[in-house]
């Protein structure tokens, strides 16, 4: 396209770069931002490796409980009949809501051109696929005989029996894992020109040559940049629907059964918000610390802390209204039992948890509401963490109180979850932690090249600015 | 600036991949064919018997029918090892000093049972009843095979779940007369074999369980 | 069913002769036969078959495979085990066939008839022998069905012991004949008996020894009972209770559906009038008035709640209010009594006592007044004289001579044996298949007395307590394992056969006392040839293919005297209400006196009433608990005569208010219980809390103004010191049934005038699927009838024999994974607090035709057949237990651990099903029809080119159902006797209506017949 066309782009995107407050505040050279941002890919800190161990630790302790229920079977766990899901499948599924603000990041606000996703979106993609891994993991622990979950993919086996296509559960494995591959495709792709770069600046020549695999010899020659924008442009649209179909897939393995207070039409929609909800809280969780500890708080600015707040206000709403809405519905049946689950849920035996998670998501997203919160690094940090335990007591809650007290109440019964139900959840948390801190020390976390791109595209039209206003001047 | 990678590197980068994405789609289909082989199902698989017993010699020379020995496969869910008494009943006159049957006698006289390992071997969660086929129309060459022909016993099938489920899909390949049920060498073109398999399926009403419980209980 | 098949006997042959091919036999399946007996023992490939020659290795073998493979690595090998045919085949035997043998088991000596299945020499499935008169109809209960558990029993007695080291028989016998010259100082302890080989031993002893001494002792046999009939009708006699007969029956403190011995066919005939078909059909009208809440109280049309101690005064109250209607009583009667009565008009009756009397005074001679054994002999007489006035003696009620030994006689009861031995005149005691050290009254301390005794000698199943502090332990027999006779309720002598040689060697009581009568080589079983050496061989043949001579005794005329009435009467007045708390003792339900105290299956059973498992509580009303200011779990310290015990509460609903009741039978020590529950092993000393310690000879049952003092424990499960001692691990733990039409019900007034009350919850259902099966040829179903449903529990007992079901254990239990596939759920029907009816629901898969379960399993592990039935493929399971989460009746199981260990004791995998898989850990399992006795027979119906005849399949629950309240058959058949009920009025499925399940198996409507006077 021809220069003035470039310019008209230009501008148009420092406008919508520069309404509200600025996505970049560093000038500084493109050569010193690339110093910067790999300086801490290599060299690491008395302070990564105490944080390394203790992850190391967590996560061994975790492994242990999970081979140890391996070996001995579920019955290690609270889980009876009639509460046949509890721990695991609430992990599950608010793991694999963790993991959707990456994908909503790198895709739709890609195809939004969201120019503010940029300095954030690789981080919330690594975020993604840890997320995904931690949730894989319970679907196959939760079973009763995990060493044949193979037996959900479609093969032809010697029995000549296939998986049953009417039940929600092989369309999760299918979802999960195209989710899974997907992530890790767009993630790398778009790490492609950050880690030549970390190959050309490399201090020593081993590091050079790994960093050189992984760039799979990428050169930067405008030719390949523009087979890599429309790589990156195609996929994040073939992204695009992953996001709404797997956590409305996920939620079918509760929408498809009869049991009062999961047989509701409203799920997929409802776990959708909900989970880009939860993500964007985990993504403040991760960011905001990193934030302050590499100072980029002239990368990330205010702006993304603003974002982030208004796109949680958003489906947290979204969230809290499903309760409302659920509930109206429950009465409006005028089944008794859907009745009689509704009635449990505010006054039964797990009455606090049905408080505590009405309470928290309704409070933290209204918070978004003042300009003051939004902004404030710490505020959004409390806020992020309430909302990840509201989101987990809101799975736990939805998955318990409604199998404890069925159609028949002779088989009621509680649940107690019991100490391995415990080190595995915190276990995961553990083990995220520490795929997070690798990737923290080995991979540039704040995509370099799309940084300088924002860069190129301030400088650039304030010097035109300049330029013009100088010339005025000179009329006058 | 001297390169970072020697010029070999490209090929093997190349031939790397493809190992990947072979080894990716290969290692399933590799399982799946190895589940099928003799080494996981025995079939063919001579096994080492304490006596070494030959049928041929009982089933071709003496023409002892199957039924003699193996008396409870056609009342019985097992067709079972003969017991060492009924040996005896020829083995106490013929052969009876002869040094190969010491185990036998050695059995009959301490009544301590003879070890006979296990040919044809299905899982513990599948009921298998021989008394029913044999007497609708299945012959025991037709899943055993050709006995009469086998120096040891092998196992002639894979005794695969879809094994079974052909026939029991499709018995009309398989059936013969009732007076033909031990016998070893009956064989029909296949055109003959399909209109008589029609004919007897509708003479005995043959239909066979598909569903699980048929054999799974 | 296979035909019954005789036991061959050869009066030649030697006494080796069954023993050898009981042993052969076994030995000969245990090895092989392809994998007959895998079957029994695997569920596939993550669990040990031990399908080859030395069991130990090969366990272990497997064992190492599960923890490696974890299954994975063995998943797709066939089985590469040996093949052991016999060596010797038994002529009788077809292996891989079941054979039917009938034998008896004794309850309080008194015999039932069992049939026994035993698949090549291992017994796996008792029931009751449907020709035999205590089980007509082939009815059975929750022991009859567990017997079979104690002879597979691991914790069993093995070896001889003399002192502290081992001994031989021959040693014993060596020292049973020497030493005794008159027999000076030598005690016999028995259990009561009848058997008349037994009685044979005792005389030849006395006989050979004139000084011997001989006692029988049963903690809770009917004493009271027995003197009553010496006091009122001048000699000891046996009453036999004609329920068929009685259409209006008053049970007072009385169990009469569960009572040993009679229980099974007490509840068959009482069954015969509360079976409602049409609105023209009758009804029997059941009358209780107890304390606590017992299997008839539970169900009766009129239920008072009153202390035992009131009982006597209850009764003669009615009697006072009979006396008033003496108008109507018949000229005889009244001409007889009514002088002697006529003090009584005075006396006042509330008024359920006044309609009570005006019924059984309308229905003369076919009412029947009941009373418990616990109660005072006063209380019996003043029952027996009732039952005279109103004409139902000779017709619901007869008296016959006593089956029992000697009973009601001196040589039953502790007391003479104590004093004897506090004087130290017993040299030798010789105790066979009691257990005194640990049920004998608390007052006689008999572990003192023990010590006073130079030589001792018991013979028992367990090493017990009392075997413990005697000199000799002798292994005792099953009676599965042993020769035997004894006679049964009304006096048919019925036959012991053995089905297998003893498991752990032992002897039975016959040889010891032959021992001592000087037989130098004693067996049971010439001893029993000899005793019937004059019955010609045909009919001894039929007997032991039968199970029993047939012929009872017969019915004694015994009138009341009115001596005995009037003193009675004078004692029942003069009998003081005990003010303040009182106590209540009585036998459990599972555990007995404690003879089932190790056995697993019915330690588990939940109880029939308040469904606690592993364990009993100290139950009072609601009502009570408050007033004590205790809670459910919380421990009490029960104190009573210096003696106290401490024991968890369990309030239970319809219990009388300032009552306490305790059941005897637990805690007893010879049975400790370890437990594996994950990476902890929760001991446990003892199952439940032993009450005897409360007991004393003055008082055995009820115990006026017992002490209660709270203790700071509490009962939980994982933070209290002894972890999982005093968990209450109940199974039901809501009996409300929060008004959804779940238990339907009605009295039989309304069906009359509305006979279909159910027709709202049977209209169509809307379907946007319409039938997602096609059903082609014979269709299975049941059909439950909830009013002649008693919930004795038999059918869940009989289930768990049947289908291997394992048992989880205490803290499992607690946790809500029991493994029942069949259970019975109590929901109160109508009434408040206390004043409720508990109706029980039998509840089991209900083989929807759309079943909710189906649909959401992902590897197709449950699927439809095309006869109907709701199919569970072990192993096809993956356990993501979605099915249990989609089924409304909760009804499925799941082996959250490994139940069935790979490691259990060999015994206990003999007591497998060999027709049913095993089923290892993390597998889905729920009842399945009886699958496999359907496809036994559906093959048999195939080898004859037929279809499968209606009644050739029945259930283990419909076969055990004392009721026959369980129905299962054709519903493709309109003939069958399953469509039948289907096709009546009051028939309804269970959430049918809400959820369109098409459940096969239906329900009808449970129906009451309460008098209208008290409706109000």
């Amino acid at each position: 396209m021809d220069q003035a066309e470039e310019l008209g782009r230009e501008s148009a995107e420092y406008a919508k770069a520069m309404d509200g407050p600025p996505i970049l505040l560093t000038r500084a050279s493109e050569a010193a931002i690339t110093r910067r941002l790999l300086a801490p890919i290599f060299r690491g800190g008395p302070g990564w490796k105490l944080a390394f161990l203790i992850t190391l630790g967590g996560s061994t302790i975790c492994w242990l409980a999970i081979l140890y229920t391996v070996v001995t079977g579920i019955g290690t766990w609270g889980n009876n009949i009639p509460v046949a899901w509890a721990y695991a499948i609430t992990n599950f599924v608010w793991w694999i809501g963790i993991g959707h603000a990456g994908t909503f990041i790198s895709a739709i606000l890609l195809i939004l051109e969201q120019s503010w996703r940029n300095s954030i979106n690789r981080f919330a993609e690594a975020m993604t696929l840890f997320a995904i891994i931690q949730a894989g993991i319970f679907p196959v622990l939760h079973l009763g005989r995990p060493w044949y979950a193979y037996w959900i993919l479609p093969y032809p086996a010697t029995m000549r029996v296939w998986p049953n296509y009417r039940s929600a559960l092989p369309w999760d494995a299918a979802a999960i894992s195209t989710y899974f591959t997907v992530s890790l495709v767009f993630w790398y792709l778009g790490l492609i020109p950050d880690l030549a770069s970390a190959r050309d600046t490399a201090p020593t020549l081993t590091k050079r040559r790994i960093y050189g695999i992984f760039a799979l010899g990428w050169r930067g020659s405008a030719r390949s940049w523009r087979h890599y924008q429309m790589a990156y442009l195609i996929l994040g649209a073939l992204a695009t629907p992953l996001v709404l179909s797997v956590h409305s897939v996920v939620s079918l393995d509760f929408a498809i059964a009869q049991l009062p207070g999961w047989h509701s039409t409203i799920f997929p929609p409802y776990f959708v918000s909900g989970a880009i909800y939860s993500g964007f809280a985990m993504v403040l969780t991760l960011m905001i610390p990193v934030r302050r500890i590499f100072k980029l708080h002239d990368i990330v600015t205010v702006r993304h802390l603003e974002a982030m707040g208004k796109l949680i206000l958003v489906t947290g709403s979204v969230v809290y209204y499903t309760y409302v809405v659920e509930l109206f519905i429950g009465w409006y049946s005028g089944s008794e039992y859907e009745i009689g689950t509704i009635q449990a849920r505010l006054f039964g035996p797990y009455a606090w948890i049905t408080w505590t998670v009405f309470g928290l998501n309704f409070l933290c997203p209204n918070l978004m509401w003042f300009k003051s919160i939004r902004q404030g690094a710490i505020w959004m940090f409390v806020v992020s963490i309430l909302i990840n335990i509201a989101m987990w007591l809101e799975r736990f809650w939805l998955i318990v109180t409604s199998l404890n007290r069925d159609f028949l109440p002779s088989s009621w019964h509680i649940y107690k979850p019991t100490y391995v139900d415990g080190t595995i959840i915190i276990g995961t948390m553990f083990f995220f932690m520490f795929l997070f801190l690798l990737f923290l020390r080995f991979v540039p976390f704040i995509p370099i090249s799309e940084t300088k791109e924002i860069r190129h595209l301030l400088v650039s039209e304030e010097h035109k600015r300049e330029r013009e206003r100088h010339a005025q001047g000179i009329d006058r | 600036m001297r390169p970072l990678f020697p010029p070999w590197a490209n090929s093997a980068m190349w031939s790397v991949t493809i190992l990947l994405l072979v080894g990716v789609l290969g290692l399933p289909i590799a399982l799946m064919v190895y589940m099928r082989t003799p080494y996981v199902t025995d079939q063919f698989i001579e096994k080492e018997q304490p006596i070494q017993f030959d049928h041929r010699h009982h089933v071709l020379d003496d023409g002892i029918d199957c039924l003699y020995c193996h008396y409870l496969a056609d009342r019985s869910p097992w067709a079972g090892v003969p017991p060492t008494e009924l040996c005896m009943n020829c083995h106490s006159q013929i052969w009876n000093d002869a040094p190969l049957l010491e185990p036998l006698r050695e059995s009959f006289f301490t009544g301590r049972p003879i070890k006979w390992a296990r040919v044809n071997g299905i899982p513990d969660f599948v009921f298998f009843n021989h008394e029913v086929h044999i007497h609708r129309g299945v012959g025991c060459a037709t899943c055993h095979g050709r006995i009469d022909q086998m120096a040891a016993v092998h196992a002639d099938s894979t005794l695969h779940m879809k094994w079974c489920l052909d026939c029991h899909r499709r018995p009309e390949l398989f059936l013969r007369p009732l007076d033909q049920i031990t016998n070893m060498d009956w064989e029909l073109p296949p055109g003959e074999q399909l209109i008589l398999g029609r004919e007897l399926k509708a003479k005995l009403s043959i239909v066979p369980p598909t569903s699980c419980t048929g054999c799974h209980r | 069913m296979v035909d019954r098949i005789r036991l061959p006997i050869h009066p030649d042959s030697d006494g080796a002769d069954l023993p050898a091919r009981a042993v052969a036999s076994d030995h000969g399946h245990d090895h092989g036969h392809d994998h007959g007996h895998d079957h029994g023992h695997d569920h596939g490939h993550d669990h040990g078959d031990f399908d080859d020659g030395d069991m130990p290795s090969s366990i272990s073998r497997r064992g190492f495979l599960e923890i490696v493979g974890a299954g994975l690595l063995v998943a797709c090998e066939p089985p590469r085990g040996e093949i052991l045919p016999y060596s010797r085949q038994p002529r009788e035997l077809t292996p891989g066939k079941p054979q039917v043998y009938a034998t008896s088991m004794m309850e309080g000596g008194q015999a039932v008839g069992v049939l026994a299945t035993s698949w090549s020499g291992r017994p796996t499935k008792l029931d009751g022998n449907p020709d035999h008169p205590a089980t007509l109809g082939g009815g059975s209960s929750i022991r009859l069905q567990s017997a079979i558990y104690d002879l597979y029993d691991p914790t069993r007695g093995r070896t001889i012991r003399h002192g502290s080291q081992g001994a031989g028989w021959s040693l014993f016998l060596a020292n049973a004949r020497g030493g005794f010259q008159s027999g000076k100082g030598l005690h016999f302890l028995l259990e009561p008996t009848s058997s008349p080989l037994l009685i044979q031993q005792i005389q030849a002893v006395r006989g050979k020894l004139p000084e011997a001494r001989f006692h029988f002792y049963d903690p809770v046999a009917p004493t009271a009972r027995l003197d009553a009939t010496r006091a009122a009708l001048g000699k000891i006699a046996t009453p036999i209770h004609h329920l068929d007969k009685a259409q209006v029956i008053a049970a007072f403190d009385s169990d009469f559906l569960m009572e040993p011995a009679v229980g099974i066919r007490q509840a068959r005939d009482f069954a015969t009038h509360r079976r409602v078909r049409s609105t023209a059909d009758g009804m029997s009208r059941l009358y209780v008035a107890e304390g606590e809440v017992s299997v008839p109280g539970a169900i009766a049309d009129h239920r008072l709640r009153a202390r035992p101690s009131e009982i006597p005064s209850l009764l003669l109250s009615l009697l006072a209010e009979v006396a008033r209607g003496q108008g109507k009583l018949a000229p005889k009667q009244r001409a007889a009594w009514g002088a002697s009565l006529g003090p009584l008009q005075s006396r006042p009756a509330p008024p359920w006592i006044k309609v009570l009397a005006g019924d059984l005074l309308a229905r003369q001679g076919s009412g029947l007044v009941l009373v418990g054994p616990r109660q005072p002999p006063e209380a019996h007489v003043l029952g027996y004289l009732l039952n005279t006035l109103l004409g139902n003696t000779t017709v619901t009620e007869t008296f016959i001579e006593p089956v029992i030994f000697e009973e009601g006689m001196e040589s039953h009861g502790l007391a003479p044996l104590a004093t004897a031995m506090s004087r130290g005149e017993v040299s030798t005691l010789v105790i066979l298949g009691c257990d005194p050290l640990y049920d004998a009254p608390a007052d006689l301390d008999f572990a003192r007395l023990l010590t006073k005794v130079p030589t001792s000698i018991y013979l028992g199943r367990h090493e017990n307590v009392t075997a413990q502090a005697c000199t000799w332990y002798l292994p005792g027999l099953h009676f599965l394992e042993q020769w035997g006779d004894g006679r049964a309720y009304d006096g048919t002598l019925s036959l012991i056969q053995p089905l297998i040689r003893p498991l752990f060697g032992g002897h039975s009581p016959n040889e010891v006392l032959a021992a001592f009568s000087g037989d130098p080589a004693p067996d049971d079983r010439l001893l029993l040839r000899a005793l019937y050496g004059m019955v010609p061989t045909a009919d001894w043949q039929s007997a032991l293919q039968h199970g029993f001579f047939s012929g009872s005794l017969p019915p004694l005329g015994l009138e009341v005297s009115p001596g005995a009435a009037s003193k009675a009467i004078a004692a029942a007045a003069a009998a003081p209400a005990s003010a303040g708390l009182e106590v209540a003792l009585r036998p459990d339900y599972k555990m007995g006196a404690g003879e089932f105290g190790s056995n697993d299956w019915l330690i588990e059973l939940p109880d029939p009433i308040t469904k606690l498992s592993w364990g009993n509580a100290a139950q009072m009303s609601l009502a009570t608990a408050k007033r004590l200011g205790v809670r459910k779990n919380e421990i009490i310290d029960l104190a009573q005569g210096g003696r106290s015990i401490q024991i968890p509460v369990l309030p239970t609903q319809g219990m009388a208010d300032d009552l306490i009741s305790l059941s005897l039978g637990w805690g007893n020590g010879a049975h400790p219980r370890e437990e594996e529950h994950g990476l902890f092993s929760a001991k446990m000393a003892l199952v439940g809390v032993d009450a005897y310690p409360l007991r004393t000879t003055a008082a055995p049952w009820f115990l006026p103004d017992a002490a209660v003092a709270k203790t700071s424990r509490q009962a939980f499960p994982y933070a209290s010191p002894e972890p999982v001692r005093e968990v209450l691990a109940i199974q039901q733990t809501n009996i409300d049934m929060q008004d959804r039409p779940i238990l339907l019900g009605a009295t039989l007034e309304e069906f009359r005038n509305n006979p279909n009350f159910v027709a709202p919850h049977n209209d169509p259902v809307p379907d946007l699927y319409g039938d997602p099966w096609k059903y082609t040829g014979q269709q299975w179903g049941m059909g439950i009838d909830l009013t002649t449903c008693i919930g004795c529990s038999a059918c869940v007992s009989a289930c768990q024999a049947e289908n291997n079901t394992p048992t989880v254990g205490k803290i499992n239990a607690f946790k809500g994974r029991e493994m029942h596939w069949l259970r019975i759920d109590r929901y109160q029907l109508g009434g408040s607090d206390d004043d409720v009816r508990l109706m029980p629901q039998p509840m089991m898969c209900q083989h929807c035709e759309k079943a909710p379960c189906e649909y959401v399993c992902p590897v197709n592990a449950t699927v439809h057949s095309p006869d109907g039935l709701n199919e569970m493929v072990y192993n096809r399971c993956i356990g993501t237990r979605f099915c249990s989460n989609n089924c409304p009746y909760k009804v499925r199981r799941f082996n959250f651990l490994l139940y069935n260990d790979t490691h259990m004791p060999e015994t206990l995998k003999m007591s497998k099903n060999p027709n049913v898989t095993v089923r290892g850990r993390g597998v889905m399992e729920k009842c399945t029809y009886c699958v496999q006795r359907i496809r036994t027979a559906e093959i048999d119906a195939r080898i004859d080119q037929r279809h499968i005849r209606e009644g050739e399949v029945r259930t283990a629950c419909q076969v055990a159902c004392p009721t026959e309240a369980i129905v299962f058959g054709l519903v493709s058949d309109p003939d069958s006797p399953v469509s039948q009920i289907h096709g009546l009025s009051r028939v309804y499925g269970v959430l049918q209506h809400e959820l369109g399940t098409e459940p096969r198996t239906r329900y009808l409507a449970v129906l009451h017949n309460p008098s209208p006077e008290l409706e109000s």
